[in-house]
């Protein structure tokens, strides 16, 4: 897998990339204010400013598809961050493991939004209903009262500053490389530089290696940027995007699929493939539409055949940390022998 | 374009979770709280790495983070022995008290001043006592949590 390509655009995109960073650097300044050692007012004044920035953040990135994806996105994420820095922020640290559970309930649904229903599921499982309820019994057995003054007060200004501006330049950084991204360069199937087996690289192929009359396949292989396979109950529809609008041309007749419609960079508008396109493409890599019953089976597949030495490693793994947790704790102990069980045996 | 916003839209979510995790880390003095952080900073390369998935219809994406929720399972269990055997030496959660481990030229950490802690001078309602006090119970008043 290639990593996307980041093409530094002209000036004239300073004021788009300006609109998402400063919303970031906004953030970190109402973290920065919320974290302790600090008082009520400053608190607030964070937790204000916080959630405008994050508004701003919500409003300046690229806008999903339609406004339903974008409403449930933004409210699941929008949970997520604020109770990541409450986590943070939270002096007791019985809150901040709530926090966290709640942070973790956020991702599980990002994860369910990707489509990755089964790591939605394992992540609540798992981290949620396992990790966090082992952190508060450690709680409960270390720190039963709750507050403490080393967390009330925690390492002082200097650290808080300095960790602050450090993640802000992650995050600014990374949201100016982002927001710069175009869309005219990512994807472009430069035949042979991505691996083989993706679905895209193989319609780009395909449509290469058609010749039809009036040479408008190669231009067309050349212009794809996304193919998906998507299933209907009528039939399996090709959704290729390019990059410009294509060429325009009446209907056409396909061999393996119903029929095969065509994005151009406004999806509003449809055409058909030129007459003399026609070709067939190998329909088994369904995995692409998440909407699939098959979905998770596919990841299991996946995982049972591609990775299975990893999922066993894994296993063993997690075998080994038990055994080696319960060493640890028993090293620490005095163990007693049950003298007066013996002693009772032989009576 | 609509993959890539997603993508795009993702892969901020995961760098602002990391750098949230990264600056609770550094911040936090509980060794509970600091392992949290952690925590959080393997949720937020989680997000980033499903998204990488969808983007480009792989399923390595997936299945990374299946293998860092295993780990992270692992490592919070080996984590969470080890704090327990720490507490046990000194008493209590606070990282600082481990000041002994700091490379050699550095200063030590002192306290400067612990602020007042306003939310315990709240007036809670109270109810009068009916009936006889009960004797204290002298085990009871050592782990009694504040409320």
């Amino acid at each position: 897998m290639s990593p996307a390509v980041v093409l530094l655009g002209s000036a004239d995109s300073i004021e788009s990339v300006g609109g998402a960073v400063i919303p970031v650097l906004l953030g970190f300044l109402a973290l920065w204010l919320m974290l302790p050692p600090s008082d009520q007012a400053r608190r607030a004044m964070g937790g204000v400013l916080g959630i405008v920035a994050l508004g701003f953040l919500a409003g300046s990135a690229p806008q999903l598809p339609n406004l339903g994806e974008a409403f449930v996105f933004w409210i699941v994420a929008g949970v997520t961050i604020v109770a990541a820095v409450a986590t943070v922020c939270a002096v007791n640290p019985v809150y901040s493991a709530i926090w966290f559970a709640l942070s973790l309930l956020g991702t599980a649904g990002l994860f369910l939004f990707q489509g990755a229903q089964f790591l939605g599921v394992a992540t609540v499982v798992v981290y949620a209903g396992a990790i966090i309820v082992t952190f508060l019994f450690v709680l409960m057995l270390a720190q039963p009262e709750g507050r403490a003054p080393f967390d009330r007060l925690s390492w002082g200004d200097v650290p808080k500053v300095m960790s602050v501006i450090a993640a802000a330049c992650i995050v600014g950084v990374l949201t100016f490389a982002l927001i710069r991204l175009r869309v005219d360069g990512i994807g472009t199937p430069a035949i042979g530089r991505f691996e083989q087996g993706s679905f895209r690289q193989q319609v780009a192929l395909t449509l290469s290696g058609i010749e039809d009359e009036q040479g408008q396949s190669a231009i067309l292989a050349d212009r794809l940027l996304r193919a998906r396979l998507r299933e209907f109950p009528t039939g399996s529809v090709l959704f290729l995007e390019f990059r410009d609008t294509p060429i325009p041309s009446s209907e056409g007749q396909f061999d393996k699929l119903d029929f095969v419609k065509i994005l151009g960079r406004d999806p509003s508008v449809w055409t058909y493939l030129p007459d003399d396109i026609s070709f067939e493409v190998d329909v088994a890599d369904a995995h692409g539409n998440v909407n699939h019953q098959e979905h998770m089976a596919h990841f299991g597949a996946e995982m049972f055949s591609r990775h299975l030495l990893s999922v066993e490693v894994a296993g063993a793994l997690l075998l080994i940390a038990l055994v080696g947790a319960v060493a640890i704790v028993i090293q620490g102990k005095d163990v007693d022998v049950d003298v007066e069980g013996g002693r009772d045996e032989h009576e | 374009m609509n993959e890539l916003s997603l993508l795009i839209n993702y892969l901020l979510i995961g760098g602002l979770l990391f750098a949230i995790g990264l600056v609770g880390f550094l911040v936090r003095r509980n060794m509970i709280v600091m392992f949290l952080c952690a925590e959080m900073m393997l949720q937020g390369v989680s997000v980033s790495l499903v998204a990488w998935g969808r983007y480009h219809s792989d399923w390595g994406g997936q299945m990374l983070v299946l293998f860092i929720i295993t780990v992270a399972a692992c490592e919070a269990g080996i984590a969470m022995a080890l704090i327990l055997m720490l507490v046990r030496r000194v008493g209590n959660l606070d990282i600082a008290m481990w000041q002994k481990l700091r490379e050699g030229d550095r200063p030590p950490f002192v306290d400067q001043e612990v602020p007042e802690d306003s939310s315990q001078q709240a007036q809670w309602p109270s109810l009068t006592p009916a009936g006889a006090e009960p004797a204290p119970n002298e085990e009871d008043e050592l782990y009694r949590s504040r409320v």
